[in-house]
Parts: structure tokens; sequence; C-alpha cells
């Protein structure tokens, strides 16, 4: 099952705990979050002048995920669950309004099995991105207990008139689309991960040149697990404001592959515009892929905000039964694609019930198999600092064939992509500081 | 929202000279107020309810109505996030995830923060002198009325979303302390009082605005003006995407 990668059954297989073991994770989860809970929420200045000033602050999260996989003879029967502690500090000083250092240390404990809930269900946040400089170190790994120390940022940054060059670990954000990134080639999100408000550094050079009100261009070149082409990604990006649109060109040398494209956000008839798609030419110059995402968005006068998007990758499996030769592709393993398939919609729905209490609906479909995810969230703001976050991620679809394969390269011949996905379950509280 | 309470404020620091002003002369001194003046400051806002309060804190550049920078200081879980508007671009700078996001006017709907400003009145850009037909309702007469009373009706297809403005206008210093909202039945909506009154940044403003909901009248979102400074001289980038994620 090791061989399908971030296929669900292999992600819930190396996640595995029993029943009680779940329910441990979820005491761990309660006796951080109450241990957090009288935590003060203050920013501190660490030193302030004329000249420049440096501070701390940060954030604490505790995640519990419950995965329940769907009855089959083939999939793990046993319910899994994993509670997690992660803490960052912020730290930044800067001098003047020319040169800005940030340093953001992150532990991260978790409970329950060493791999992550990753693939298919919900998982608490994006894995950490390849690291060109280790900055990271296991201080804690049992069977039961992970405790791991990471710098999240650690970067200078220059300000300069009309330049901004940035050095070290920082975020990396390309394009313009919400639930699906085709352009965001450095560390994406998937729309299955909880914690989507912070992304991790990725160990980059970086440089942004601004001409008037809007127009920039951005050069980055990030490590992705490599020192030489295939780990490398260097990406250009060229936008401006033309009418009530921005519109972005894109250029990657990426992993030795290239990437072309072009972004758009705007608005149209009342209704939010945003698309953007890529053209992948891979190293073996054969078979060049088309990535592409359009979305709408709109706001009704009752409170209601519809979000949906439209998406394509003409590289993903044709078929339910090629996804597991579709998930071998490296490019799930670095976690640039999720999608096995080719054709997706998602749409969202949030209203605000309260000010402090928001609802929402996700669903994101499989339009090639068919099948989807339904995920219902609420949200608290317990205080100006602290938010709870519960949700769930409910599958409709066809489950694998019962029987198995036989074949030990496909051991089990899936029928659709969401209908393989576990329900998954999570709450999550954060703190700020 | 954060523009609007920009542009209120520095609604509530307009002056006419003329004791005895037409409603025209009066309603356009006050939009003038706003047109090419450039001021920076912090604020304060508490929205209040009957079962939570909440309480942000920003700071603010802006130039004319048209270009305003804000940036949110506290609470810790919103600082940094920066809005930039040039005339009828917005942009959303989330500090986070390194994203600058392009908002559309249209998804600037409702309440803005959990407050009881919406973010229609962050965007629109309605002026007194050419959206509404003002008229006079009350004058002052020097002894038991001290305030000029104004209703203002808006304009076929202006941008306003109000049946009807109704501002009183203290004598003493030309400096509106009360602003009610009407829907097109005349009920009123909400409304907005301004206190405090002082010199700030050299000009006399009131520092307080406070916005109460008709239907809620215990509740409210207060902005107080912690410091405010007029006419200064912005570096030249201030309204650019660079400065916006600085």
């Amino acid at each position: 099952m090791e061989a399908v990668g971030r296929c669900v059954t292999a992600a819930a297989a190396r996640s595995r705990v029993t029943t009680g073991g779940m329910q441990a994770a979820g005491r761990w989860w309660l006796a951080a979050t109450l241990l957090l809970a009288p935590a003060p929420a203050r920013a501190v200045d660490l030193w302030t002048s004329s000249h420049g000033g440096a501070e701390a602050g940060g954030d604490v999260k505790t995640f519990l995920v419950g995965v329940r996989p769907r009855p089959h003879p083939l999939l793990p029967s046993e319910p899994s669950g994993r509670a997690a502690l992660d803490l960052r500090l912020k730290l930044s000083a800067h001098v003047g309004e020319w040169l800005r250092v940030s340093l953001h240390p992150n532990l991260v404990a978790t409970a329950g099995a060493g791999g992550g809930l990753g693939g298919l269900a919900a998982s608490a946040r994006v894995g950490d991105p390849p690291e060109g400089v280790s900055l990271s170190r296991n201080l804690l790994e049992s069977s039961a207990v992970r405790v791991r120390l990471r710098l999240d940022r650690a970067a200078v940054t220059l300000h300069l008139p009309h330049v901004d060059l940035t050095a070290g670990r920082q975020p990396v954000s390309f394009g313009a689309t919400f639930f699906f990134t085709p352009m965001d080639i450095v560390a994406p999100f998937t729309p299955l991960v909880v914690d989507r408000e912070y992304k991790p550094g990725v160990d980059a050079l970086r440089g942004d040149v601004y001409i008037g009100t809007s127009t920039t261009v951005t050069a980055v070149a990030a490590y992705a697990g490599g020192w030489d082409l295939e780990g490398l990604v260097f990406a250009a990006r060229a936008g401006t404001t033309l009418g009530v649109f921005d519109v972005g060109f894109f250029a990657a040398e990426a992993r030795a592959e290239q990437v072309l494209g072009v972004d758009v956000a705007g608005e149209l008839l009342g209704t939010a515009v945003r698309a953007e798609a890529t053209v992948t030419v891979p190293v073996d110059r054969e078979k060049s892929f088309l990535r592409g995402a359009l979305g709408l968005d709109r706001r009704f006068e009752s409170g209601l905000t519809l979000m949906g998007e439209l998406y394509v990758q003409t590289f993903g499996a044709a078929s339910a039964d090629r996804y597991l030769e579709q998930a071998r592709d490296p490019r799930y393993a670095r976690g640039e694609a999720w999608a096995l398939g080719r054709y997706y919609a998602a749409v969202s729905a949030g209203y605000e019930l309260l000010p402090v209490l928001n609802t929402a609906v996700a669903v994101i479909a499989n339009l090639g198999d068919p099948s989807l995810a339904v995920g219902p969230s609420l949200t608290w703001s317990v205080s100006d600092e602290a938010v709870v976050v519960a949700g769930l991620y409910t599958p409709v679809g066809a489950p694998p064939d019962r029987e198995p394969t036989g074949d030990p390269a496909r051991p089990v011949r899936l029928r659709s992509e969401f209908g393989t996905m576990p329900q998954s379950a999570f709450l999550q509280m954060k703190a700020y500081f | 929202m954060r523009t609007g309470v920009v542009a209120v404020l520095l609604l509530c620091t307009a002056g006419a000279r003329a004791q005895d002003v037409t409603v025209e002369e009066l309603m356009r001194a006050q939009d003038d107020a706003l047109r090419g003046a450039s001021s920076t400051g912090t604020m304060t806002m508490r929205v209040k309810t009957a079962r939570w309060e909440r309480s942000l804190t920003m700071q603010s550049w802006s130039e004319g109505t048209e270009k305003t920078l804000v940036r949110i200081l506290a609470p810790a879980k919103e600082k940094g996030t920066a809005t930039l508007k040039v005339e009828g671009n917005i942009w959303n700078y989330l500090p986070k995830v390194d994203r600058t996001i392009k908002v559309p006017g249209s998804m600037m709907g409702g309440s803005w923060m959990g407050s009881h400003f919406t973010n229609d009145d962050l965007v629109r850009e309605a002026r007194y002198s050419e959206d509404f037909t003002c008229a006079f309702v009350e004058k002052p007469d020097g002894k038991t009325r001290d305030h000029w009373v104004i209703d203002c009706t808006p304009r076929p297809n202006a941008p306003v979303v109000w049946g009807r403005v109704r501002l009183a206008i203290r004598a003493v210093d030309k400096l509106a302390d009360r602003i009610d909202y009407l829907d097109e039945k005349g009920a009123r909506v909400r409304t907005l009082v301004f206190s405090e009154f002082t010199t700030l940044g050299g000009r006399k403003l009131a520092r307080m605005m406070r916005m109460v909901p008709a239907d809620k009248p215990d509740e409210f979102t207060e902005v107080h003006q912690d410091d405010l400074a007029f006419d200064v001289k912005l570096p030249a980038d201030t309204f650019t995407l660079q400065a916006l994620k600085k």
C-alpha cells in the first residue's frame, strides 16, 4: 500500500491508531487546549527607537483530526486520530524603513502515529517544504509522540526605492485562485488542509520591482529538494492593472520543467472573477500539459458569500482505475499536485450567523468519477485573539472494488477519487499573541 | 469602511467661515474637506454588542478620498493585514501567506470586521454636493436652536444605499455631531454620533464617533482617533503595492 504514495488508503494506514489511541489523542488535545486557554495574548516590543525596533508575537494552535475509513475489506477498519500542538513565535526587527529581519521558530508536537494524515483526509497543516539549509530538528520521536522544531521564517528583506530584495526562508505564493492553484508551484496548499492562514517558508532568494501603483515584477529562486536544476524552482511574474483587472504573466523553470502561465483577477457584472492557467513542458518535452482554474465569487445582500471554481489538469488520470499509477507521479510526493483526475469543481458558501460566528460549506467535486467531498465548518471568534474552528469532510462517491485485483502494482481497483476518502472531522483552537 | 472611517473623521473637520451659509455651501465645504488633504493617523475601533466586545487598532494614510492605505496594528490575529485603495481598485495583503488579493467592489458588502459599519461605507465615495439634494430642516436661531439640521436625499443613480441622510451640524463650529441614516420609507436605520471635539493635527474635529443601529440601541461601534496629522508630506510610494506589503 505504500506504493500508492499519497493515496488515502496508504495515508490512513500510515497514521492508523486504535480507537483507544484516538481517544488518547483527544485527551491530549484537550489537555493542551486547557493549558493554553489562560495564556496571555500580548505581543511584546523588544526594542523601540527612532532608528528601528524589534518585537515578538506569535500564535498557539491545537488541532484534533479524527478519521473514520469507509467500511471496506481492503481499507483500514479502525478509526484513527491525531492531535497536534503548534506553537509559533514571530520575531521581527527593522532598521528604519529599509531593512527587516523575520524569524519564526515553530514547535509542533503531534500525538498519534509518525506520518501525516495527508492524502485525501483532512490534515491540520500543509507539510513542511524541503529545506536547502537544515533548520529543523526532531526533539522527540516515538511511536506515540513527535516533537519537531522548525524555522518557518528566517529572512532578511531590503526595501529600496521601487525594489524589495528578500533572502532566506520566506513564504512564496503565486496566482489568483483559491481552491485550485496551478500557478502556486513552490509550496501550495491543498483544499483539505485545515489551517491555510499561515504558509511555511521555503528557502529562496526573491526580488520584487514596483513600478507605479500596481505594476510589479517578481523573480524567485527557491530550493525545492535539491541543488541541481531538478531540485530548484526559478519563477518570475510580471503583473499590472488594466482597468478593473489585475493581469499577470508567469514563467518558470521548475524542477527542470518549463512552466508558462497567466493570471487574471477583477470584476465582471458585479461578480468577482479570478483565473489562472499554466502550461508545463516536462523534462522529456513530451506530453506538455495544461492546468487551469476559473473562479467566480459573489456576495449577496443577505450576507451569503458564494465562491466557485472550475479546474482542469490534463495530466490527470482519465479514469478512476488509473489513479494508483497517477499517484506515483513525483508531483504528488512533492506536494505540487494533489488531485488525481482531470476535471474538478469547487463551491464554497459562507454565511455570518453572528459577527463572531461564521458557517461555511465547501464542496469539492471530481467531475470525471464523479465523486465529491462535502466539508461543513463553523468558526467561532471567541475573543479578539482566539478562534475555534470545527468541521468535517464527508465523501460521496463509489468506494473501491471489494475484491483485490491480485496485482501488486495495483492492489485495489479504485472507482472514484473522493469515494476512497475516509470521513474526517477536525477541531482547531487558535490563539494569537 | 476603514477608508470610510477616515473619510468621515475628515468630514467632521469641515468648517464653513460664513455664519449665513447656504446649504450648498455648507455641504460643499464638508466635501472639500476631503479633497486633496493628506493625513496619517492611528485609530481604535471598539465593537460592543450584548454578548461580545471586540477592538481593532489601525494605522492609516490617506490622500483625498481616492487613496488610502490602512494597516491593522492589533489584535495580533489580524496584525499586518493591510488594505490599499487607489481610486476604484482595492487590494488586501495577507502577510501570513504573502498574498496580495484584488478585492472587487462587489465583494465589499456586509458588515466590516463584525462592526456596525459596512464594507460599503469603505468603498463608496458619495459627495453631498454631487450625489444628494440637500435642504435645511432647521437653522440655528442663536437662542434655542444651535444646529443646522439638513436633509439630504440621494439623486437618481447616486452610489448611495440610503433613502435619506439627516445631518445635525453645530452652529458653533460647523461640525456635524450627528448623522441619521434612513431607509426609503423614512425609518431610521442607524445613527452616527460624534463627540470629544478637540484640536487634533491642527484642526478642530471630533475625536470619537459612535455608530448605533436603530434596531439594537444597546449595541454600537466606536472609532476613536488616537492621533492624526493633516497635510503631511507622504512618500511618493505610499499608495503602492510595495507600501502595502511593508
